[in-house]
């Protein structure tokens, strides 16, 4: 009971210091900063009507403009950054409130992971004495947010005293203060601190992997940097006091900066930096995309709907495509066709041949008879089969060629889509006839035969 | 027993002087909210006081409330800058979206609704803010449509362009892309001599006689003309207002487009009555303007 006391007023004081502590750092921020950062040089640039000097206006040149775009976004960046910052300093949200929102912030990583350490790992006895509004306040001062490989002390600690960890999740007397210091100011003396840790690295790495390029991009232009003053030196003259140290930031280090100050922890300031630069790059690159895009001539609001796209390219690419399919087609159909027309020329010869020779030889006679049925049973079926299916896919390939309709008639688009997949199915078709071209048709093979009657036939004596 | 008195002390006094915050948040610090047509859909969610949106909101019902040319600094309430104004929005929607996600990153669906909402409260305000927009009620327009008539017409323009810049010893973009070189603001007030001239010249265009066969052309010349000059007032005040600076520019590339194209239906139609000025006439300034 004693010792409950003791823990009662440690913590109570302890919960005071880190309410205040935030407030007493916010009234001795910083002075704000000018508005902009620095900037590269840029080419000479020409205005639109430099009319007087030379008779020549020009329009603006787009390297011209892309490098006057660019300063343009620097600044906008720097004054953004410097909103912010001063907003954090002077209102945002009314200080107190915000400082209660940032406790709302930790919740998920401080709160739950913090008390269920609490919970799970201390005595449930000194658990319990923690009363729930003095909680939150303790667990916002464990700086367990790190960001080195992991070092664990703690066993070392427990060790010096003869416990092991598990005897001390088990009691809290085992290892006692040192202990528990040393788990909870050591992040990764504890699970959870060493999770989100190893958590944070790892979502740092998969965002920065995500979104490398445009990050990168960003960077490469020089828009990140933004300096910041760190040392005034005063006029003792009374003047305007003059920078003379400065540190280039990030604008998420920056605004980092500035949350730490005014809440007086130091907690996930590297990862609120991280997420608010990812925010800050694409916004930047979404403001250049915007101003370095002409809209319509009505306006840069494009208050009437955009015209239609041209969509003749799009039916000429559907004919072509059509067109394409239609090709080899035409030649399957040629090859079927002569080929049955051969067979069936062959079928002619070989029957006059065969009768021609049935009186005089009788046995030749049945071997022509014998090729009659194999061209009737095994050539000629596949062949005709084939023309009719490539007679087929012809006509349809054509019925759909010439009825796409106009460019510029209503619904082109949607119909569009149903004859590009149209068109698809039926080359998959050809592809199907293709395959089969290869095992049915064999023109030669039908030229022979129709060589072979016509010879047979030529010998048969009058 | 010190312990204890201690504690009530610091509780006490805590107590008292915590118990005040909620009640100081929950007082607007922008006295009226004027919520203006199309801007509540930038909200993605409820608001708190003193929230960026509140002051968005509050500097566009500001500016639904001015006219164009009114550039008359804000109330002390509410915020003097466009990017004052979003950066609030920007940083609220963030913080709103980083108390969600915990030590989670920023959801890509959340992290887009930031940007959608800062983009919307610029083309909320590109919406607000118009240029004066002169009709052909304020053109004086000519009946005679001789091609002395026009020949005249075309020296007469001529000459007041050349009246208004000539002066200027260098063109707006030159002056600006050194200005945003140097960061000196006196080089940005250096382009309120070419936004005068881009104003004056539209003002005193407004009194020659055009003919009628190209006031469309020429009207969209002096609204060109018009819109650039504003756009050029807020390049100007870069240092102060740097997103309306670039929502200036932006406006300044289709402005400049469609008044070159004016320019050239000029000259075309001056060829196409067989007009030639010479090198000497002040409309020769024209003929720069060819396909």
């Amino acid at each position: 009971m004693r010792i409950k006391n003791k823990y009662q007023k440690i913590l109570a004081v302890l919960g005071m210091l880190v309410i205040l502590a935030p407030a007493l750092s916010v009234i001795s921020s910083p002075k704000a900063e000018a508005s902009f950062g620095s900037m590269g040089s840029g080419m000479e640039a020409r205005g639109a009507f430099a009319v007087p000097s030379s008779d020549q206006p020009q329009l603006l040149k787009v390297g011209w403009l892309d490098q006057i775009a660019y300063m343009l976004i620097k600044a906008v960046l720097r004054q953004l950054t410097t909103s912010i910052v001063n907003w954090i300093k002077t209102g945002f949200r009314g200080n107190p409130t915000f400082i209660t929102d940032f406790g709302g912030f930790m919740k998920e990583s401080a709160d739950q992971a913090t008390g269920l350490f609490m919970a799970q790992v201390l005595d449930p006895g000194f658990y319990q004495m923690i009363c729930s509004p003095f909680r939150m306040q303790l667990m916002l001062s464990l700086p367990f947010y790190r960001y080195y490989k992991p070092q664990c002390t703690l066993n070392t600690v427990l060790a010096v005293q003869g416990q092991s960890f598990e005897s001390f999740r088990k009691n809290f007397r085992n290892g006692g203060w040192p202990a528990w210091i040393s788990m909870t100011q050591n992040s990764n003396n504890n699970y959870y601190g060493a999770f989100f840790n190893t958590w944070d690295a790892y979502l740092n790495r998969l965002a920065a992997a995500q979104n490398k390029s445009q990050t990168e991009s960003i960077y490469g232009k020089g828009f990140m940097g933004i300096k910041k003053c760190t040392v005034y030196e005063v006029d003792p003259m009374g003047g305007p006091a003059v920078c003379s140290k400065e540190i280039t930031q990030s604008p998420g280090a920056w605004v980092s900066d500035q949350l730490s100050q005014a809440t007086g922890s130091d907690l996930r300031v590297l990862e609120l930096a991280n997420n608010f630069n990812e925010i800050i790059s694409t916004l930047i690159s979404t403001l250049l995309t915007y101003a370095l895009t002409s809209g319509s001539s009505d306006g840069i609001l494009g208050s009437s709907p955009p015209p239609l796209p041209d969509t003749t390219p799009l039916r000429n690419e559907i004919i072509n495509k059509i067109n394409v399919t239609l090709l080899p087609t035409n030649l399957i159909l040629g090859e079927a066709s002569s080929t049955v027309q051969v067979l069936s020329q062959a079928t002619s010869t070989y029957t006059q041949a065969r009768d021609c020779y049935a009186v005089s030889d009788p046995a030749l006679a049945a071997v022509i008879d014998g090729k009659i049925q194999t061209i009737n049973n095994s050539d000629y079926p596949p062949a005709k089969q084939l023309f009719v299916l490539a007679k087929d896919l012809k006509l349809k390939l054509e019925t759909l060629r010439d009825n796409i309709p106009a460019a510029d008639s209503p619904g082109f688009l949607e119909a569009a889509q149903a004859l590009i997949m149209e068109s698809d199915t039926l080359n998959q078709k050809l592809i199907e006839l293709q395959l089969n071209q290869f095992n049915v048709i064999n023109l030669d093979n039908a030229k022979a035969k129709l060589n072979d009657a016509q010879t047979l036939l030529n010998t048969c004596g009058p | 027993m010190f312990f204890v008195f201690f504690t009530l002390l610091v509780f006490g006094g805590g107590f008292v002087i915590f118990k005040k915050w909620p009640d100081a948040a929950k007082k607007p610090l922008v006295p009226v909210n004027i919520q203006v047509s199309g801007i509540n859909e930038l909200a993605p969610s409820a608001s708190p006081a003193n929230s960026g949106l509140e002051e968005l909101n509050a500097f566009l019902a500001k500016t639904a409330s001015s006219s164009a040319l009114d550039q008359s600094a804000g109330t002390p309430q509410q915020p003097e800058t466009l990017t004052s104004a979003l950066a609030k929005q920007l940083f609220n929607d963030f913080w709103t979206s980083k108390q969600n996600a915990g030590p989670e990153q920023i959801s890509q669906s959340d992290q887009e609704n930031m940007l959608n909402s800062f983009m919307s409260g610029v083309d909320s305000f590109s919406q607000l803010e118009t240029a004066i927009i002169y009709t052909k009620a304020d053109l004086k327009i000519s009946k005679n449509s001789g091609a002395a008539d026009i020949k005249n017409f075309g020296n007469e323009f001529g000459l007041l362009i050349r009246k208004y810049f000539g002066p200027l010893p260098e063109t707006e973009m030159t002056i600006f892309q050194r200005a945003l070189t140097s960061e000196d603001d006196a080089e940005f007030q250096k382009l309120g001599l070419v936004s005068d001239a881009y104003r004056n010249t539209a003002h005193a265009s407004l009194v020659l006689a055009v003919p009628d066969n190209i006031s469309d052309s020429y009207l969209t010349i002096i609204n060109g003309f018009t819109a650039i000059s504003q756009e050029i007032d807020a390049m100007k005040n870069t240092g102060q207002d740097a997103v309306r600076s670039l929502l200036g520019l932006k406006k300044y590339q289709i402005d400049i487009t469609t008044t070159y194209n004016a320019l050239k239906n000029l000259n075309n139609y001056f060829l196409s009555k067989g007009i030639l000025f010479l090198d000497d006439e002040p409309g020769a300034i024209f003929r720069a303007y060819s396909q």
